[in-house]
């Protein structure tokens, strides 16, 4: 069995072959992968450990792992610094973002996941729902009366007033 | 995944063709975007994009706010989200303050209650507004919810401090205990010490309303031993050299509701207490102040200069005491005080505050009519009005009861300071006209209306004809809150507002004579709103019954205290996705 400690490399395969070597200590921020490493039996002696993702594609994959070794490099990981890398790290196309979060998703990297989050969700705010619908190319599968009876009970039940001017 | 492209619309606003379906999100990675989007606005907007993201939203949503506790029902909101760790509910009409609504009249919080017990085990906060809550609601609270963390109660009734003590005993993670403005029975301060000694969690404590002596012991233990509290509020049972020994334990407080403000005090205790204050460096609110003793207010000064908000309602001062402690809270932005400071108060505050916002002037003794300026110290006129909105460019909330206005008074004050959003004047004689002019004050409020397009909110009063309304009508675009007293002449008046002010929420109109014209002009507004209230007005029960018939989802209900068949003396109007409500008390007619 080898545990993230022992691992010195891991190899990320991506769905179209592109590899990446990580510092073992780097893919720990991936809790997939260190499930992956502790189940896995067959690691070879010298410490690497191979993980094909079927579903990431090379650039994407380029995308996370600078991530990763930017978050696990410690002596840059401080404060206003790596939150402005974060900005410029997170400022990308909508089809990238998307892909982006679905892979922090995939390999369970919940500081990844909350900075694609937090950008969809910048995305989302103060657009109206066919806005929403159009940025993300959705189709609106409600009826119209099912429409109307769910902006009834959130006009009239749970309606607009801020929790600041109750207080 | 990274062949999908959407593209942008293009120029004339039309979608291009997409090349894929829909970027579709698998559920819990929704759920975690929607973590980041919190306001109502977007929550409501999330939840009709498609089938998936309602789902995604309902399962998501941790907060609720419900503005009116008989527009739902329990049953339906714990349908709808079934993971809600916070809730805001208000209960009765806000008319209710004056008295207006009878007792036992309902918004009752026990069937919330049950119904978050078997949906919501991990409640974390309860915020009460108007709501009538018992002893067995508040002890049924402490004991359904382990991890129970705030409970705020404003303007609430029905409990004792037999309840807190429940809260108390078994809360035991509770960081939040805000008791304000109730009408609670006070059984004595023996619920202070039901909070165990293991206890160290909280945060915030306000029991500045409650009447009885606490048991000062268990306060300063408390105290000592919270070292995260920053809110801690009060009552006039805790003496000077009590709240001393206080500040010396919680140096860290943000906000103090300071109680008695008047013993004798050894020129010892003096120092002690200058020094307690000197080293509260965090404080930005301060409130309380019963009986004050002037000698004593200068040990307050170091604790000044950071304050944002001074809330002196219940501090009985007089203009000197007020301008030397302005002068030390340069940054205030929030100032309430007592009528009794006087117009020479109001100028200091011209003069010390230019950051700030609200203020708000009550009167020390609001049902003695007689008392005229002249007579004495107490009461506030326009010239104070005006001192202030000279020095204090920013302020955009007013609530403010005078003895006397002018037209043109007004309109100087909404000129110096046109961002009001809030602005409720209450001239405390009903009907009274302009007393230099001796004309209506319609002017006033058309000036208001006028010179301030972001007002959300306003209180009228004095002599008003239907003028006034006619200008609110046509020029109220943002405005949301109409509170109307003694007003109009009318069934006009009434209908000027209902076909204008296109954001009204809630109308509130008593002793005004507005009758069925008036009401059933409104039809087609009220379902946009989120209440009506009318009472002492000229509306009848036909007249309901009609508005009643007309409007299904509209529960229209009649207060009847009285015998009389065909008056309705009070009348509520509120829409509701629950249908009519099932508690309600026999004096309560719903048509």
């Amino acid at each position: 069995m080898a545990s993230p400690s022992h691992t010195r490399t891991v190899t990320l395969k991506s769905c179209d072959d592109v590899e990446f070597v990580l510092d073992g200590s780097v893919a720990t921020l991936s809790q997939t992968l260190v499930s992956a490493m502790a189940e896995d039996s067959s690691s070879s002696d010298d410490g690497t450990f191979t993980w094909c993702v079927s579903n990431i594609t090379g650039e994407v994959l380029a995308k996370v792992v600078e991530f990763c070794n930017k978050h696990a490099d410690i002596s840059s990981s401080r404060g206003e610094d790596l939150k402005e890398w974060d900005k410029a790290f997170i400022s990308v196309e909508l089809d990238l973002l998307y892909d982006l979060i679905l892979a922090a998703d995939n390999l369970n990297i919940e500081s990844l996941l909350d900075l694609t989050a937090q950008r969809v969700a910048d995305e989302i705010k103060g657009k109206m729902p066919h806005e929403i619908r159009m940025l993300f190319n959705i189709e609106k599968d409600f009826t119209d009366e099912e429409e109307r009876e769910i902006r009834r009970e959130h006009a009239w039940a749970y309606g607009g007033e801020s929790l600041k001017s109750f207080l | 995944m990274a062949s999908k492209r959407i593209r942008k619309s293009t120029a004339d606003g039309e979608p291009e063709e997409h090349q894929n379906p829909n970027l579709r999100f698998p559920d819990e990675v929704l759920e975690r975007v929607l973590v980041f989007a919190d306001s109502h606005k977007d929550r409501s907007s999330v939840s009709l994009v498609c089938k998936d993201w309602y789902t995604a939203e309902r399962w998501s949503r941790t907060r609720v706010f419900i503005g009116n506790c008989y527009s739902v029902s329990p049953e339906i909101v714990v349908r709808r989200f079934p993971n809600i760790r916070s809730v805001t509910l208000k209960g009765k009409p806000r008319f209710s303050d004056f008295d207006l609504v009878p007792p036992n009249w309902g918004a009752d919080i026990s069937p919330w209650l049950v119904a978050f017990a078997s949906a919501y085990p991990f409640l974390e906060e309860l915020r009460l507004k108007r709501m009538a809550v018992t002893d067995e609601s508040l002890d049924f609270l402490a004991r359904s919810f382990t991890g129970f963390r705030a409970l705020s109660l404003l303007s609430c009734d029905g409990f004792s401090t037999n309840g807190l003590a429940s809260v108390a005993s078994h809360c035991r993670n509770l960081t939040e205990l805000d008791i304000q403005e109730n009408r609670i029975e006070d059984n004595g301060g023996s619920w202070l010490s039901c909070f165990p000694e293991s206890f160290t969690s909280l945060e915030a404590l306000n029991f500045a309303n409650l009447r009885n002596e606490v048991n000062f012991d268990s306060l300063e233990r408390l105290v000592s031993r919270c070292k995260s509290l920053k809110v801690l509020k009060v009552n006039k049972s805790v003496t000077l050299e009590q709240l001393q020994r206080l500040l010396v334990k919680a140096p860290q407080l943000m906000e103090l509701g300071i109680g008695s403000f008047s013993q004798d005090l050894t020129d010892h205790q003096y120092a002690d207490l200058n020094s307690a204050f000197n080293n509260c460096k965090n404080l930005r609110i301060l409130s309380g102040l019963w009986e004050v003793a002037s000698i004593y207010l200068p040990t307050l000064y170091p604790a000044c200069e950071n304050l944002i908000f001074l809330n002196l309602s219940y501090a009985v001062l007089q203009s000197f005491e007020l301008a030397k402690l302005l002068s030390h809270c340069p940054l205030l932005r929030q100032l309430w005080v007592q009528d009794t400071v006087g117009d020479k108060g109001l100028e200091a505050v011209g003069k010390s505050c230019p950051l700030l916002e609200e203020l708000r002037v009550f009167p020390a003794y609001p049902f003695d009519q007689d008392l005229l300026p002249e007579a004495g110290p107490g009461g506030v006129t326009e010239s104070g009005f005006v001192a202030v909105s000279r020095g204090c460019p920013r302020l955009r909330y007013t609530l403010y009861f005078c003895r006397q206005m002018t037209n043109a008074a007004v309109a100087e004050v909404v000129r110096n300071c046109p961002g009001f959003t809030h602005f409720r004047l209450c001239i405390m004689n009903p009907c009274q006209p302009d007393y230099l002019t001796d004309e209506p004050m319609d002017e006033a409020f058309g000036a208001v209306v006028k010179t301030c397009p972001n007002l959300r909110r306003l209180s009228i009063s004095g002599l008003l004809t239907d003028r006034t309304f006619e200008f609110i009508g046509a020029h109220a675009k943002n405005l949301e809150t109409l509170s109307v007293a003694f007003a109009g002449r009318s069934d006009q008046g009434m209908q000027y507002v209902l076909h204008g002010c296109p954001k009204l929420r809630k109308l509130e109109i008593r002793d005004s004579p507005f009758g069925n014209a008036a009401l059933l002009s409104g039809l087609e507004r009220y379902e946009s709103m989120r209440s009506l209230w009318m009472s002492a007005c000229n509306v009848t029960m036909n007249g309901c019954r009609l508005l009643a018939r007309e409007m299904p989802r509209l529960n229209v209900e009649v207060i009847r205290e009285d015998g009389d068949d065909t008056h309705a003396e009070k009348v509520y109007v509120y829409r509701s996705v629950a249908g009519p409500r099932r508690d309600a008390p026999p004096f309560v007619l719903t048509l």
